[in-house]
């Protein structure tokens, strides 16, 4: 039984990616931009004179570097075998660097500062909104609650923005880093580069923390009060049963089912990168890397990055289908 | 014999601003002894569950005891059940409580080995494994395999559930159970073991149950008296064998008329009428507007409970009071 569950789930695994990088490849395709027209009408637009037949000459040159020859078809399974091995051809904006290197030297910086500012996010707001459920009357968890709600809604480039502006104009506390470290930084394991990353990270950490903990927040403590007034809280109630048993065991253990299966979801999508953070920070991840392959028609690094996005969520997805029966014995091995 | 609970003149109402308040429970009075099963009858709306909530102590917003007194006598020492702190320290170890519906008061996502754990060791000082070994032979007691410790509850069986349930509510021995409608969503042969199971524990630990149902069957079966209440009042009280052979109030006399018996085929009369708002109750006897042998007088006073023979008591006009210039006794079960 275990092992039907366990194999059913591998093959959706397997279909979901076989789908995603298909239309994943094939969209940016559809796009009216072309890296090697942008190419050409950039040298026209600099004022360099080509004729005709040296532009045809010129397009077909660029067309073969970039892999871009042949019919849809014909790419599409040239892609995929190469893809298989990890390798998505050369990016066409940075040419001719491999995508895998471009993806391989962002992904550090994203995941790093996405993965733990999301796990921040994550186990601040959910420990607070418990507490302001559980206990709704008490003033204090009011306060909390009116700061949650307060954060949720701003759009994030405001919240960012003004962020920035707080931080580094209004009260100048520390300076913006552009980049990931400081300029002329070695990367490598010295603490000089360490505290340097660390400190170019907590603006935009802090930013993606206040977003995310008033959801977090939010959802956990209408769970935490919905789950308050479920009978067997309340007969545990009645039963006397240890505050610190009600709350852990009974309450939060039931309100961390969906929480998972969130945190989870929000963790795969880490591998898109945070492109707004990222553009607004300057920071060096897979989200200012998407940005410019978008705006260059760079269709290898698009591809390979929303590729990698896919495995990613659909990895998230797998472990939790697999993990979760562990958490929620209701779930049926079928 | 001493007795284990007194409610004295207990009126409580929910309210709510900006609406009538609702007289749940108006001057009930009766008590308890140790060792006897009491069961509370009526329809929905009669005070049943109210008298529960009251007695349990966990009285919250928006019910509010009006007047009266209701206290436990644990040991020579008298607790009021208003009393949170005190009612907190004896809750489980001295009363425990069976709820209604079994299907969801047991944590899904937690074996039952360990939710029976933690209620033991929120009550009692033992080791681990001695915890361990006298739950399992506890489970055994109430008719349950061992395997049930390792099961979720979504595994079990109604009756299983309400097994464990009554074995959590019954495994620290407290002196006063209180039930409400625990066989209710279980079919007959399974309410029938439960109901046995109660009882088989009642006896065997000495322990006083009280037992809410509005099914007048159950209270045939178990209860060694019977309360029968109407409109948030004690309409009679008897000793059950006595009460179902001789009903003294119209009202328990169309309860128990309308219960089917095997073999007669007569259509059962069913009482006409729906029970009155409790925010505006009617004057006098609150029966009256249903009651087939009303008088005048019903409508204007309300009949005090009297004890018209030994034990049996009943709030109606029909049976005046032996001796009218004496008030009213005060109903007190004397085992």
């Amino acid at each position: 039984m275990v092992l039907r569950y366990i194999s059913t789930r591998l093959l959706s695994y397997l279909l979901i990616i076989f789908i995603g990088v298909t239309i994943v490849f094939f969209v940016p395709r559809f796009t009216p931009v072309s890296a090697a027209e942008a190419i050409i009408s950039q040298a026209y637009s600099q004022g360099s004179f080509l004729d005709p037949d040296a532009a045809e000459a010129m397009r077909e040159n660029l067309l073969e570097s970039f892999g871009l020859q042949g019919t849809l078809l014909e790419q599409y399974g040239g892609f995929w075998r190469r893809a298989l091995t990890g390798d998505f051809g050369p990016s066409f904006s940075v040419f001719p660097t491999p995508v895998s290197q471009l993806i391989l030297e962002a992904l550090p910086w994203t995941v790093g500062l996405l993965v733990v500012s999301s796990l921040i996010a994550w186990v601040l707001g959910n420990l607070m909104g418990l507490f302001a459920g559980y206990f709704e009357r008490g003033a204090g968890w009011r306060v909390m609650e009116a700061i949650a709600v307060a954060i949720y809604p701003v759009p994030y480039y405001i919240l960012g923005l003004a962020l920035i502006l707080m931080v580094s104009y209004l009260f100048p506390t520390f300076p913006i880093g552009i980049g990931g470290v400081a300029i002329g930084l070695e990367p490598g394991f010295s603490l000089e580069f360490l505290l340097s990353a660390l400190q170019n990270a907590l603006l935009p950490a802090l930013s993606i923390v206040l977003v995310s903990y008033g959801w977090w927040f939010l959802s956990m403590k209408a769970l935490a009060e919905g789950l308050k007034r479920e009978d067997y809280v309340v007969f545990a109630e009645t039963m006397g049963l240890r505050r610190r048993t009600i709350l852990g065991r009974f309450v939060l253990r039931n309100a961390m089912l969906p929480q998972v299966t969130q945190l989870a979801m929000s963790l795969g999508s880490v591998f898109s990168g945070a492109l707004l953070t990222e553009v607004l920070f300057a920071y060096p991840g897979l989200g200012t890397l998407l940005y410019t392959a978008a705006a260059n028609g760079d269709y290898n690094l698009l591809v390979g990055i929303a590729a990698l996005s896919v495995v990613a969520v659909a990895t998230a997805g797998l472990l939790l289908d697999l993990f979760y029966p562990l958490l929620d014995p209701r779930v049926r091995y079928a | 014999m001493p007795e284990l609970l007194t409610i004295e003149g207990l009126s409580a109402t929910y309210t709510r601003r900006g609406l009538s308040p609702v007289k749940a429970l108006t001057n009930v009075n009766f008590s308890l002894v140790p060792n006897e099963i009491v069961g509370v009858a009526g329809e929905s709306g009669c005070g049943k569950s109210t008298l529960l909530k009251v007695l349990s102590g966990l009285l919250r917003p928006p019910l509010k005891i009006e007047q009266g007194d209701v206290a436990l006598h644990l040991k020579g020492q008298r607790i009021a059940v208003t009393n949170a702190r005190e009612m907190s320290r004896v809750r489980w170890k001295n009363i425990s409580y069976i709820p209604q519906s079994s299907m969801s008061v047991l944590n899904p996502v937690v074996r039952i080995g360990k939710q029976f754990g933690w209620v033991v060791a929120a009550h009692a000082h033992l080791s681990r494994a001695d915890t361990d070994a006298r739950i399992r032979s506890f489970v055994e007691r109430v008719g349950l395999p061992e395997r049930v410790l390792r099961s979720y509850p979504h595994q079990l069986s109604g009756g299983m559930r309400q097994r464990v349930v009554i074995a959590m509510a019954t495994f620290l021995h407290p002196q006063l159970v209180l039930a409400d409608e625990p066989t209710t969503g279980l079919d007959v042969v399974v309410q029938r073991s439960v109901l046995k199971l109660i009882r088989t524990l009642q006896r065997e630990f000495g322990m006083t149950v009280l037992m809410v149902s509005h099914d007048m069957g159950i209270h045939y079966q178990v209860s060694d008296r019977t309360v029968v209440m109407y409109a948030g009042s004690v309409a009679e009280t008897a000793p059950t064998e006595a009460l179902f052979k001789k009903p003294l109030h119209p009202y328990t006399q169309r309860l128990i008329a309308s219960l089917p018996r095997l073999g007669d085929e007569e259509k059962r009369e069913s009482i006409t009428g729906s029970p009155p708002n409790l925010a505006a109750p009617p004057p006098g006897c609150r029966f009256h507007p249903r009651c087939p042998a009303v008088m005048e007088h019903c409508k204007r006073v309300d009949p005090p409970l009297i004890e018209v023979k030994p034990r049996h008591f009943v709030a109606c006009h029909l049976y005046p009071e032996p001796d009218s210039a004496q008030p009213a006794a005060t109903p007190r079960a004397r085992a």
